[in-house]
C-alpha cells in the first residue's frame, strides 16, 4: 500500500485509502480509479501523497535478494519440482522490481 | 531429550494458557473456545462486549486474509458467515498476534502470508470453504508459539543450529526433542477443542500424506507454506526452503506459470494487508 507522491500519480491508479485534505476531511473515499481531471483537482486541495493500490518497488537491491534466494534453495535443490519452483520465484521476484 | 522431559514439556505446551505470560483476554478466548457446549451466539456476546476485539475481528474479516467482496460491518454478520470453525480459529488469530510477534520475529508476518497464499489456492481449486484453509494457514505454526514460549533460551540455539546446518527447523526439532512444533501445535489445539480438520492441518502441514480429516486443506497449507519461504516473506525460524511434497504439488496441478500468478496475487495482498493488523 504505498504512499505515492502526488506528482507520480498517473491516471488509471487506483486509491487504497480514504484521501483527506488538510483539515482531515475525506474528499475521496478508497477504492476509487484516478483520472487526469481527479488527480488536477487533489493537486489545487494541496494534496501531497496518496495511498495506491498495488504492490510497491522492494527496498533492498535486486542482487541481494537473488543472492538470498540462491541461499534459500541450495538444500534441497535436488528434490522434485524445487527447481520449477526457483525459476517461478525468481520470475515473481524480476517482475517486482519492474514498472517503477 | 529424556523420556520423562518430554513427557514434561508436554504437559507445559498442553498446558499453554497457564503460562503468566499469556495475556487475559487470550486465557478466557480459549476457555470459550475450549468449551464444546459455545454455541455461535454466545461467541458473538462475548465479543460485542469488547469494543478492542470487536474492531481486531472485523479488520481481519474485511481483509485479504478472507476473499469477501463487500464490507461486512457487524460482527453477527461476520460470524454466521464465517461459521463456528472459522470463528473459532479467527478468534484465536486475531488474539495470538501479540503472543507471535514476541515468540519470534517474523512469524506473524509468515503466517499471515501463508493465509492470503492458503486462500488463494483454496479459491483456485474451487474448494467450499477457502475461509477455513486461510485460518490453519494463519495457525499452523502455533507449535513455534507454544514452544518459544515455554523454552524460549533452548529453541533460541535451535534456530541458531538450523541457520548453521541449512536445515529447517522441524529437523532440529526433532533430532532434540523427538517431536517437532507439528506435533505441539496439535496437542495445544487439541486441548482447546479445536475443530478436526485445523487441527489436522496444523498436525500434518509438513507430511500432508498423512493428513485423514482434511487432506486438501493440509495440501494446501502445505505448499502455501513453501511458497511463502520461497519468496523470502516474513520469518519462520529457518533459512532454507524445506522440499516439497510431491504429491501435494501434482494434487493442486501447479505449474511454474501458476505458481508466478499465485505469488503476485498473493503479493498484492499483503500490500494491501499492510499496517491493517498493528
Amino acid at each position: 500500500m504505498p504512499r505515492v507522491p502526488i506528482e507520480n500519480v498517473r491516471p488509471g491508479m487506483v486509491t487504497s485509502k480514504p484521501v483527506t485534505n488538510l483539515a482531515g476531511i475525506v474528499i475521496l473515499n478508497e477504492g476509487v480509479e484516478l483520472s487526469e481531471e481527479i488527480i488536477q483537482r487533489l493537486k489545487n486541495l494541496g494534496v501531497l501523497e496518496i495511498n495506491i493500490k498495488g504492490v510497491k518497488k522492494p527496498e533492498e537491491p535486486l542482487e541481494e535478494q537473488m543472492a538470498k534466494l540462491e541461499e534459500r534453495f541450495q538444500s534441497f535443490a535436488n528434490e522434485p519440482f524445487m527447481e520449477v519452483l526457483k525459476r517461478a520465484v525468481t520470475t515473481h521476484i524480476r517482475n517486482l522490481y519492474e514498472g517503477f | 531429550m529424556r523420556d520423562s522431559e518430554r513427557k514434561a514439556l508436554r504437559y507445559k505446551i498442553e498446558n499453554l494458557s497457564n503460562l503468566p505470560t499469556i495475556p487475559g483476554v487470550l486465557k478466557r478466548i480459549i476457555r470459550l473456545i475450549e468449551n464444546p457446549k459455545t454455541s455461535l451466539s454466545d461467541i458473538g456476546a462475548f465479543v460485542t462486549k469488547d469494543p478492542a476485539l470487536t474492531t481486531k475481528i472485523l479488520k481481519m474479516v474485511n481483509s485479504p486474509l478472507y476473499g469477501f467482496p463487500g464490507r461486512i460491518s457487524s460482527v453477527n454478520q461476520a460470524l454466521v458467515l464465517l461459521g463456528l470453525n472459522v470463528t473459532k480459529g479467527l478468534l484465536l488469530g486475531v488474539s495470538v498476534f501479540e503472543l507471535m510477534q514476541k515468540a519470534m520475529t517474523g512469524l506473524w508476518e509468515h503466517s499471515l502470508a501463508c493465509a492470503i497464499c492458503s486462500r488463494i489456492i483454496a479459491q483456485d481449486m474451487g474448494m467450499k470453504d477457502p475461509e477455513e484453509v486461510s485460518c490453519a494457514g494463519l495457525l499452523h505454526d502455533l507449535g513455534k508459539v507454544a514452544i518459544a514460549l515455554e523454552i524460549p533460551g533452548i529453541y533460541q540455539n535451535y534456530m541458531e543450529e538450523a541457520k548453521e546446518k541449512r536445515l529447517p527447523l522441524y529437523q532440529i526439532e526433532d533430532e532434540h526433542l523427538s517431536f517437532t512444533h507439528a506435533h505441539a501445535g496439535g496437542w495445544v489445539t487439541r486441548k482447546w477443542n479445536f475443530p478436526k480438520s485445523l487441527i489436522d492441518v496444523i498436525e500434518f502441514h509438513h507430511k500432508p500424506q498423512l493428513s485423514k480429516v482434511a487432506p486438501d486443506h493440509s495440501n494446501v497449507v502445505h505448499i502455501a507454506d513453501i511458497l511463502v519461504r520461497a519468496r523470502g516473506l516474513g520469518f519462520a525460524g529457518d533459512y532454507v526452503v524445506p522440499p516439497v511434497n510431491p504429491k501435494a504439488w501434482e494434487r493442486l496441478g501447479l505449474s511454474e506459470e501458476r505458481v508466478v500468478n499465485i505469488l503476485s496475487r498473493m503479493e498484492e495482498d499483503m500490500a494491501e494487508s499492510e499496517g491493517v493488523f498493528d
